[in-house]
């Protein structure tokens, strides 16, 4: 049994190194002196980060990011949200199957609607604004926050609602003071998540935005077709560094293992 | 009743009582709207372009035909790049399996601490962006990267090219990608094996392996076809990791739909390879529930 037990746990150790590897790659690359995207690095130097900072194009890239990220959170709270409470705190015939059709955009090929969107606005609206980008990319990312967010109102039951209000509490007060903070956890790491997938998103992204609106993914993806410089790596390590801080959070905040539990 | 801001209130059971589908309804309304017209409408449209003689100019009058089904499946070259998708996509699907299975396995046996950084050290890759990943692949696979070199000291060749824009990198980049969702939903169905099952086998005289291929490994197939599901499904439909990996030799269906879009505009054309696309991973899906339906019925 013990014997077994340990080459488990070599075998747990080489799978997690497999998993880690890359991204440690990626970041020693990043740092490397020489011109060519290699590994291990020739020297070290923080002079492609240097270019990074110093290079407009970029620098934009990573705006439109934000902003696009940023939209995308909005508009998935604004549909998200109520969405979670009707199947959180309603009893009704069909809730499981709605429940279950709020996560149909996950089963999608995304490819298949990058195709159609891109031709739905190449058709109606000419040059795509970043907003057009947060809205198609809600559709994908809203279903995480559904499912974070309804498990903890569920954990709030209306009956707090309706006690909060028979106190004398108007519905505003009663959210404010007692259903935000109890829910306000899952909230936010939802609004992570979608935040970071957002930010990730490329397929849908290279498929709809023409000239003039670059997310740093895009960005990301011309530059490797053309010219292997470590200042990919660098910015691949920025992506790293965001995705490790949004981890951390939402461990913090309600636990990575519930946030990725599937059903 | 009236409350602080001055608005009347109604009290909420009646609320609930008299109107809730009303409730329900405006709550679902807003998804509802999106859904409809960025997810159903957008499928239903790639669905209508490809049968579409007119192409584009839907308006303009609609007339029916299969030619741009009857060219895909003609094209030889075509059917050549779907079969080795879902090839590619099989074999990837196997390999993360197997890789992955232990794993699991040591996550839903060991101690709430180790769980939460193995945890941790799988949804690290599973957030992250796809385009950073399969650099991170480039940089390995390359002539003369860590991959290359370390098959060398064993005395395996990797040619001129080493493995960037082979094959043999596609699925190593799919497999990369689709390991974390495998890992995290196999662990949450091997949860659901009771481990006093396993130890129940143990006292009666079944040993490790005994224990594992009767008792522990048919509980767990629901996670096992949800997960290679789940693997098949995220290969065959990408993109960014044959085209940064795969090199102009060796497309998969995401990239001839690219070029017929993007770059040629053909978009019936890439209509008719959606749809097969989005067939083949709906018969895929079929497929599986009906196995997990059979197993259902006979457990």
């Amino acid at each position: 049994m013990s014997g077994s037990r340990m080459w488990l746990k070599v075998y747990v150790t080489l799978v997690v190194v497999v998993l880690i590897a890359p991204v440690i790659v990626v970041v020693l690359t990043s740092l490397s002196a020489g011109n060519y995207l290699h590994f291990p690095p020739q020297g070290l130097s923080l002079k492609w980060y240097q270019d990074v900072i110093n290079d407009n194009l970029w620098l934009q890239a990573v705006r439109t990011s934000i902003k696009v990220s940023l939209g995308t959170v909005v508009v998935a709270l604004v549909i998200g949200v109520p969405a979670s409470i009707a199947v959180a705190w309603h009893e009704w015939p069909g809730r499981r199957l709605v429940e279950n059709l709020l996560l149909t955009p996950l089963m999608v090929p995304f490819i298949v609607l990058a195709v159609s969107y891109a031709f739905m606005f190449s058709h109606t609206i000419g040059q795509t604004q970043w907003w057009q980008l947060s809205i198609v990319f809600s559709v994908v990312t809203v279903p995480y926050l559904c499912r974070t967010l309804s498990v903890a109102l569920r954990m709030v039951s209306k009956t707090q609602e309706e006690a909060a209000m028979s106190l004398g509490a108007s519905r505003l007060v009663a959210w404010a003071l007692v259903i935000a903070p109890a829910v306000r956890n899952a909230l936010f790491a939802g609004c992570f998540f979608v935040f970071v997938l957002s930010f990730d998103e490329l397929v849908i992204a290279i498929f709809v935005a023409g000239a003039g609106l670059t997310t740093l993914p895009m960005r990301l993806y011309s530059e490797v077709q053309y010219e292997l410089e470590p200042t990919v790596a660098a910015v691949s390590t920025l992506l790293i560094v965001i995705t490790v801080v949004a981890v951390l959070f939402m461990e913090r905040l309600v636990g990575v293992r519930r946030l990725l539990n599937n059903r | 009743m009236t409350n602080a801001i001055g608005t009347a209130v109604v009290t909420p059971q009646a609320t609930d009582t008299k109107r809730p589908y009303l409730a329900i309804g405006g709550l679902l309304a807003p998804i509802t709207v999106v859904y409809l017209l960025l997810l159903l409408l957008p499928l239903v449209l790639v669905a209508l372009l490809s049968v579409s003689a007119s192409g584009i100019d839907l308006g303009h009058g609609f007339s029916f035909t299969l030619s741009f089904y009857e060219k895909y499946f003609h094209s030889a070259y075509e059917m050549s790049v779907l079969w080795s998708s879902i090839y590619l996509s099989v074999v990837c699907s196997v390999i993360v399996l197997v890789v992955a299975y232990p794993l699991a396995y040591f996550m839903s046996r060991t101690s709430p601490r180790a769980r939460r950084w193995l945890t941790l050290l799988v949804a690290l890759p599973f957030l992250m962006s796809a385009v950073v990943r399969t650099i991170a692949w480039t940089i390995m696979l390359t002539k003369g990267g860590v991959i290359p070199g370390a098959l060398a000291f064993f005395g395996i060749d990797t040619g001129p090219v080493g493995l960037l824009f082979t094959k043999t990198g596609i699925v190593i980049g799919l497999a990369y990608i689709a390991l974390p969702y495998m890992i995290l939903v196999l662990a949450t169905a091997l949860d659901k094996v009771p481990e006093r099952l396993e130890e129940a086998a143990g006292s009666l005289g079944a040993n490790g392996w005994t224990k594992f291929w009767l008792v522990v490994f048919p509980l767990s197939i629901p996670g096992v076809l949800a997960g290679t599901l789940i693997s098949f499904t995220a290969s065959i439909s990408s993109f960014v990791v044959p085209a940064m990996l795969g090199g102009a030799k060796n497309n998969m269906v995401g990239n001839e739909i690219y070029t017929q879009t993007v770059t040629l505009q053909q978009w019936s054309y890439a209509g008719a390879m959606s749809t097969v696309l989005v067939a083949v991973v709906v018969i895929a899906s079929l497929g599986y529930s009906m196995l997990a339906g059979r197993l259902n019925r006979s457990a």
